[in-house]
């Protein structure tokens, strides 16, 4: 056992990290009133924050999952909104990897080789479907070639910037999850209706939309798998994200300590800098031992599948544990911060709106509370 | 990053577990309730190496790493938290010190009879008065010709009844506080070193806590351990080791108290159905589970470091204080999960529950803990 990096790691860290120093990181407070640009998605793109995890034979830079994960922690430690916005993408590209053929490639995977979509995005979540998302009900009604997909989702994350969608839809009246099969559509298609932008809370420069599939026509050669397969291939990519988020919530949180420790020892109160009292002191330590921790469980979630080991359990503890760490020490930061820790011009009233999402998103706490019981209780429950 | 363990690693955690659960759960109930000190499990874990097993072969030790350390003694731990505390002291508290400051002459005599087993050692740091703050210690030392005359009072010292060696913390000059503390290998034995209380405890009642009174006891100048004056050194990097072995010892009560919630969970019936199918108990024992793993391997970590560098005070200050709060914590789910029958001695939650406690006490209370990873953090003197 060994917890080490390597020195390909560290390396691919100092690459994000210098990239995000210098691009990032002067526009990151301008993610709460704005979206993105696309100038600063298109620098993304070229830089090759895209095609992390598309291997070096398909374009991309062969990222392994702790070296994607140390990238997105880097990313989110400057700015949550970016951070969300690569790795979704990220996230869909892996599944065109693993899940596609070589004409899914050619299509659409090319296109964030190429930078000629700027962002991948992922239809799941619809108004009635949720954490049971194998409730959802949009349709997918074959045709001679293909199938004409009608329904509505909402949440989908880079919605506006992607130029093409991984949509999941039912193919069949089987309930639940083996009725439902993947679908890429690209946003040109005829009946794909952008619809409003979320007005959200954090994360203010990503873009999360709602989105009408109105009879689109899909053919054949556009369904991932085989049909009534798309749920397990949600499901495969939800254990990767799980990851993704994970490190999202321990760079906020990463950014909130730096942010707290740096003011306590400068702002001073009844005659010595804050920092010299237990009180703030104490805050102090729990971040970091609740960091440490989140640190260990997500290396060794992304460590297993690097292994290509069994990895879920492991994806699951590391995200209920890292994000809701995150969201207390994102708000024990604020008040450290005092009063100056609810306004603006500090950075934890951001680092404490980006990261609250991180327990709702890539199945919420309650979820993985469940997976996680399953699995220690050994029985389906 | 890798995270398996060497095949070394899983050959002494299985032969632990296996000696645990078949030697030592069984007794671990009567050890409790009569408050015995487990002379015969002590006696096998000699013969097993689990007594020195960090102390290189030669010295009598099973030369080995600290994480199959670790393994071991959650192992032992989750059977029973005495005899887990009992070996805890005897490896972190007593071989350690002797082992990282000792001459090759110490070794050869004091060292190896305790890797053996032979001989049961305890660790004297805290004093009535000193306790969170060590280093305001006040028993003394004076130098005597060949001798150094010991005087003072140390209090709450585990194995203390039992132990034929202490290792004795004590001031040569009171006035340069910690830099004036030095380290002593005392035989329990010697005249005027006197057990003078033997305290009754909440938990881990099979473990002796004893108050010893130091009257003009004498110690050969050449049991001085390290150097005059550095024994606060010394007894720092012990207490790191100490640390890694409470959180291990942690670990296995957290983890026992787990294990019997599972079960529990799975066959008793309410409203129709096993309690394990309801989502209130479904969510504790998923936290328990996510609070176990990251203490594990908070704790590997930590072992690792310390195996690797020669501190490793944030790991294993981080590693303790989650440990041992994640312990409490599961075990405190163990008893609500349980509901009265975790509050009656007849089922294990009762015993774990009281056992728990000590984790965020002994080897540093949490808010020692705290105050080291808030300095180590804020990188600022501020203690």
């Amino acid at each position: 056992m060994n917890f080490e990096w390597t020195s390909d790691d560290l390396e691919i860290r100092s690459w994000a990290k210098k990239f995000v120093h210098e691009v990032i990181a002067p526009v990151a407070v301008k993610h709460s009133k704005e979206k993105i640009s696309k100038e600063l998605l298109k620098r993304i793109a070229d830089e090759g924050f895209s095609k992390l995890l598309i291997p070096e034979g398909l374009g991309g830079l062969g990222l392994s999952s702790t070296q994607f994960s140390l990238v997105i922690r880097e990313i989110s430690k400057i700015c949550g909104s970016v951070g969300v916005t690569i790795a979704v993408t990220n996230m869909i590209a892996e599944i065109l990897v693993r899940e596609g053929n070589q004409e899914h490639h050619e299509k659409f995977l090319s296109q964030l080789v190429s930078g000629e979509s700027l962002t991948a995005s992922f239809c799941l979540t619809e108004n009635g479907s949720g954490s049971d998302a194998a409730g959802l009900k949009t349709f997918a009604v074959k045709t001679g070639s293909g199938y004409l997909l009608t329904g509505e989702k909402i949440y989908v994350t880079n919605g506006a910037f992607s130029e093409f969608f991984l949509v999941m839809a039912k193919t069949s009246d089987v309930p639940g999850a083996r009725g439902i099969s993947a679908f890429l559509i690209p946003r040109s298609a005829k009946g794909v209706v952008l619809g409003k932008e979320e007005d959200k809370m954090g994360l203010t420069g990503s873009s999360t939309l709602r989105m009408t599939f109105d009879q689109v026509e899909v053919h054949e050669s556009q369904r991932l798998g085989p049909e009534g397969e798309g749920f397990k291939i949600a499901m495969r990519a939800l254990d990767g994200g799980r990851i993704s988020v994970s490190s999202q919530a321990l760079g906020i949180a990463e950014a909130a300590l730096q942010a707290g420790v740096q003011y306590s020892k400068e702002r001073e109160a009844f005659g010595k800098p804050i920092a010299d009292f237990q009180a703030i002191q104490w805050k102090i330590a729990d971040a970091a031992t609740q960091l440490a921790a989140s640190e260990v469980l997500i290396a060794k979630a992304a460590s297993l599948k690097d292994q290509k080991k069994p990895f879920g359990l492991d994806a699951s503890r590391a995200k209920l544990f890292s994000t809701e760490s995150a969201i207390q020490v994102c708000d024990s930061m604020i008040q450290v911060f005092g009063g100056y820790g609810y306004i603006k011009e500090y950075p934890v009233e951001r680092y404490y709106r980006d990261v609250r999402v991180t327990s709702l998103y890539e199945g919420t706490s309650e979820i993985q509370r469940i997976v996680i019981a399953r699995a220690v209780i050994g029985v389906q429950s | 990053m890798n995270w398996e363990f060497t095949d070394e690693q899983s050959a002494v955690r299985e032969m632990a577990r296996d000696f645990a659960q078949r030697k030592v759960l069984p007794e671990a109930i009567s050890i409790d309730r009569e408050s015995r000190f487990p002379e015969n499990l002590v006696k096998e874990m000699a013969e097993l190496k689990l007594l020195g097993m960090c102390v290189p072969e030669e010295f009598g030790g099973a030369g080995m790493d600290m994480l199959s350390y670790v393994l071991a003694l959650e192992e032992i731990s989750t059977a029973c938290a005495s005899t887990g505390v009992i070996m805890s002291v005897q490896n972190s508290l007593a071989c350690e010190p002797l082992k990282a400051f000792g001459n090759p002459a110490q070794k050869k005599k004091f060292l190896e009879p305790l890797a053996l087993g032979q001989k049961l050692g305890c660790y004297c740091l805290t004093e009535p008065e000193a306790g969170s703050d060590a280093a305001s210690l006040k028993s003394t030392a004076v130098k005597k010709g060949g001798v150094y005359i010991l005087n003072g009072t140390k209090q709450f010292i585990t194995s203390g009844y039992e132990a034929d060696l202490a290792v004795v913390y004590a001031s040569t000059d009171i006035s340069k506080k910690s830099k004036g503390i030095s380290a002593f290998i005392v035989d329990t034995k010697s005249p005027g070193f006197k057990v003078a209380k033997k305290e009754r405890k909440l938990g881990i009642r099979g473990s002796s806590c004893v108050q010893i009174v130091l009257e003009n006891v004498e110690v050969p100048a050449e049991n001085l351990l390290h150097v005059e004056g550095e024994g606060y050194k010394v007894a720092l990097s012990t207490l790191e080791i100490g640390r890694i072995g409470i959180a291990a010892q942690s670990n296995g009560i957290g983890s026992a108290a787990l294990e019997c919630s599972i079960k529990y969970a799975k066959e008793r019936e309410q409203f129709g159905r096993p309690i394990a199918d309801l989502q209130a108990i479904q969510f504790m024992l998923a936290d328990m589970s996510v609070r176990l793993e990251a203490a594990r391997l908070l704790t590997y970590r930590a072992a690792l470091v310390k195996s690797q560098c020669k501190r490793a005070a944030l790991e294993s200050s981080q590693a303790k204080l989650f440990a041992s709060e994640a312990c409490m914590k599961n075990a405190w789910a163990a008893v609500q999960i349980h509901g009265g029958y975790g509050y009656v001695e007849d089922y294990i939650p009762e015993r774990l529950f009281r056992d728990a406690k000590i984790c965020e006490i002994y080897e540093g209370t949490s808010e020692v803990q705290r105050l080291l990873i808030a300095k180590n953090t804020l990188k600022a003197e501020i203690l």
